[in-house]
């Protein structure tokens, strides 16, 4: 009662409050620029004039993303870069292996073709599967899971969306029966595979999770994956994302590019334990860019904690180190390819850049999660060069990793 | 056919192991406007999910304007607020309404809703993406597309969060226009209280997967008069109930 008697303001100063709210509220009514909405129309459309929503969505997806890429051109330009570097980098790798493929795989394809068939056409089952569940988990769990006229859209959506990835896998069998390949009857069926997939997988239409106007009872399991374009932004995708190189099917789609890489005339051992280094630095990388994600929403959430020095000098640990991390490796590669001291030194100049850049990155993301690829793109592009200037160093960079993927985690 | 806007008889939810509905009726006539009340994790998302035909209907039967939820005339006769969470985050405002106008069968806002928007103060973020906006914008735009083609049930999930006072004034008068002018009905899940409960005609209080008490406006006049608000009346029904928010 104290308390109320003390805190309660006078009549006087409650009119004046209100007064002052009221010419608030008044402000925000006034608007300073004409309202530019779409024009107002009661005429309803066809539904041959409307396009697909789904098509729609990423339409102006895309239009939104090249505005955005446009707003930041140094980022774009840098991306860009990073993108091309890689693709000609697998182009590079995968060109010569088309060529002359590994004398095991041509040795494994003519003995027992039907092995290597059943996985291809699994593998094809799986990844259309995959596809469309994806489609559908976005729409049920999305904005648009109550729009009416959405079940025909979603189905000619995932059709499309089938039967272009379908075909895209058939292209491949059919280069090689292009190619003269022996077994082209195996080939053909492989061929065949991915569009007979497509079209089960059209045709059964298994789960409809929304739209099923029923009045009867259904039991549906109550799926709980986040929709795609939360993924980047919430937590949800971070646990999803941790848990996806322990699935068999990120391992073996993972194991796959292993295996086409892999060296002719390499011994089964070697390639065994290059295999499992591989998918190793692959499962740390992808930890490392989980801890990337991990780090915007901590410093939103640092933001609002009082700041004092010691937790400003561990929030300037963490890139310095990933830095650090980084360039080393590569210098001592350089070093260990024999490289002339004054090269060195301006190499040693240009770490010094990479290591600043790294920083000012590092800083960035922080505030703007966008920009967490970027700094893959960095990562990505010193494990290149370090593999083809002295690949053993490789083997410091990986320890690293491993250590920062404890941290990490 | 009954004139009911909203028939839900005996319905039933479960997550997995979890009972969140059970044997809950409930109905709505046209021209009403209703709050759906209840403790937080009751099932209040899950029920208006349900009627929005976003979540699969699991036993009973849940009739909007006389067809079965889900259906494409249930749809097309309710508009449904989303989770912000939800709107696609790299669209703009713009981008948004002009992608449903067309599904809903129109070329844009109506004259009402525009006239909400400009109230809402959207011209400044009209061409926004989504994820740079507040809170308090996308959920704006969020009530923007529930209200898109005029439809005759609008469920509004906690839109009334995150919206400034004067906002969330215009919202509430432009639903009792909407309601009286064409006999819409409006379902508003809520946790103000306070603020709503001279508003609409009808307080649904949810408990234990039902509908466990319905507080007309008359009832909720008369208990004001006796000096106890809707939050009292709330509370002295939970703990009767013994119910642990």
């Amino acid at each position: 009662m104290v308390l109320f008697v003390l805190t309660r303001p006078h009549a006087n100063q409650r009119h004046r409050c209100k007064e002052i709210v009221k010419k608030l509220q008044e402000r925000t009514m006034l608007q300073p620029e004409p309202f530019a909405s779409p024009p107002v129309c009661g005429c309803p459309l066809e539904p041959q004039d409307r396009m697909n929503p789904l098509w729609h969505q990423d339409a102006l997806i895309l239009r939104a993303r090249w505005r955005r890429w446009r707003a930041t051109p140094a980022q774009s330009l840098w991306l860009a870069f990073v993108v091309l570097g890689m693709a000609a980098g697998l182009l590079w790798l995968l060109l010569p292996l088309w060529h002359s493929p590994p004398a095991w795989l041509r040795e494994q394809w003519q003995h027992t073709p039907r092995v290597g068939a059943a996985l291809w056409i699994v593998a094809c089952g799986q990844w259309l599967w995959q596809r469309q569940r994806r489609i559908r988990l976005s729409v049920a769990q999305g904005w648009m899971a109550a729009w009416p006229r959405m079940q025909r859209a979603e189905r000619r959506y995932i059709g499309a969306q089938l039967w272009l990835l379908a075909t895209a896998l058939a292209t491949l069998p059919l280069l090689l029966i292009w190619r003269a390949a022996p077994h082209v009857g195996w080939l053909s069926l492989c061929a065949v595979a991915p569009l007979l997939w497509a079209s089960l997988l059209q045709w059964r239409w298994p789960l409809w999770p929304a739209a099923q106007a029923s009045t009867r009872i259904v039991q549906r399991r109550v799926i709980a994956t986040p929709a795609r374009d939360r993924r980047a932004r919430f937590s949800d995708w971070q646990r999803t994302a941790a848990k996806a190189h322990k699935t068999a099917r990120t391992q073996a789609l993972l194991a796959l590019p292993a295996l086409l890489l892999t060296p002719s005339g390499m011994s089964g051992v070697s390639m065994i334990v290059g295999i499992v280094a591989l998918l190793a630095l692959s499962q740390a990388l992808h930890t490392h860019h989980i801890a990337l994600a991990v780090i915007p929403r901590a410093q939103q959430w640092l933001e609002a904690q009082p700041s004092y020095s010691k937790l400003r000098h561990e929030l300037l640990r963490y890139p310095l180190w990933q830095g650090t991390r980084t360039v080393l490796p590569t210098l001592l590669a350089l070093w260990l390819a024999g490289m002339h001291a004054q090269v060195l030194a301006m190499l040693l100049l240009a770490a010094l850049t990479w290591l600043l850049l790294h920083a000012l990155i590092h800083f960035r993301w922080r505030h703007q999660p966008r920009h967490i690829p970027i700094s893959v793109g960095v990562h990505l592009i010193s494990w290149v060069l370090i593999s083809q200037v002295f690949s053993p160093a490789l083997v410091v960079l990986a320890v690293a990793q491993i250590w920062h993927q404890w941290r990490a985690e | 056919m009954n004139d009911w806007r909203l028939q839900i008889d005996d319905l039933g939810l479960s997550y997995g192991p979890r009972r969140v509905l059970q044997h809950l009726n409930w109905q709505i006539g046209s021209g009403q406007l209703v709050a759906l009340i209840g403790p937080n994790g009751s099932g209040k998302t899950s029920l208006l999910r349900s009627v929005a035909g976003a979540i699969a209907v699991q036993s009973g039967r849940i009739l909007v304007d006389g067809h079965a939820a889900g259906s494409d005339e249930a749809r097309r006769a309710l508009g449904y607020a989303v989770s912000v969470e939800t709107l696609p985050a790299e669209l703009s405002l713009s981008d948004c309404i002009q992608l449903l106008a067309p599904v809903r069968g129109v070329n844009g806002l109506d004259a009402p809703s525009e006239a909400l928007a400009d109230r809402f103060g959207l011209a400044h973020w009209w061409h926004t993406p989504v994820d740079a906006c507040s809170l308090g914008t996308r959920q704006k735009l969020s009530v923007l597309l529930a209200l898109l083609g005029a439809p005759r049930l609008i469920v509004l999930d906690e839109s009334l969060n995150g919206l400034d006072p004067a906002s969330a004034r215009h919202l509430k008068r432009h639903l009792r226009e909407r309601v009286e002018a064409d006999g819409s009905s409006v379902i508003l899940a809520t946790h103000g209280l306070s603020a709503t409960e001279h508003d609409v005609d009808r307080v649904a209080l949810l408990l234990d997967g039902q509908i466990a008490h319905q507080w007309t406006q008359a009832e909720l006049h008369s208990a004001r008069e006796r000096g106890e608000s809707l939050e009292d009346l709330v509370a002295d029904r939970m703990e009767r109930d013994e119910v642990r928010p």
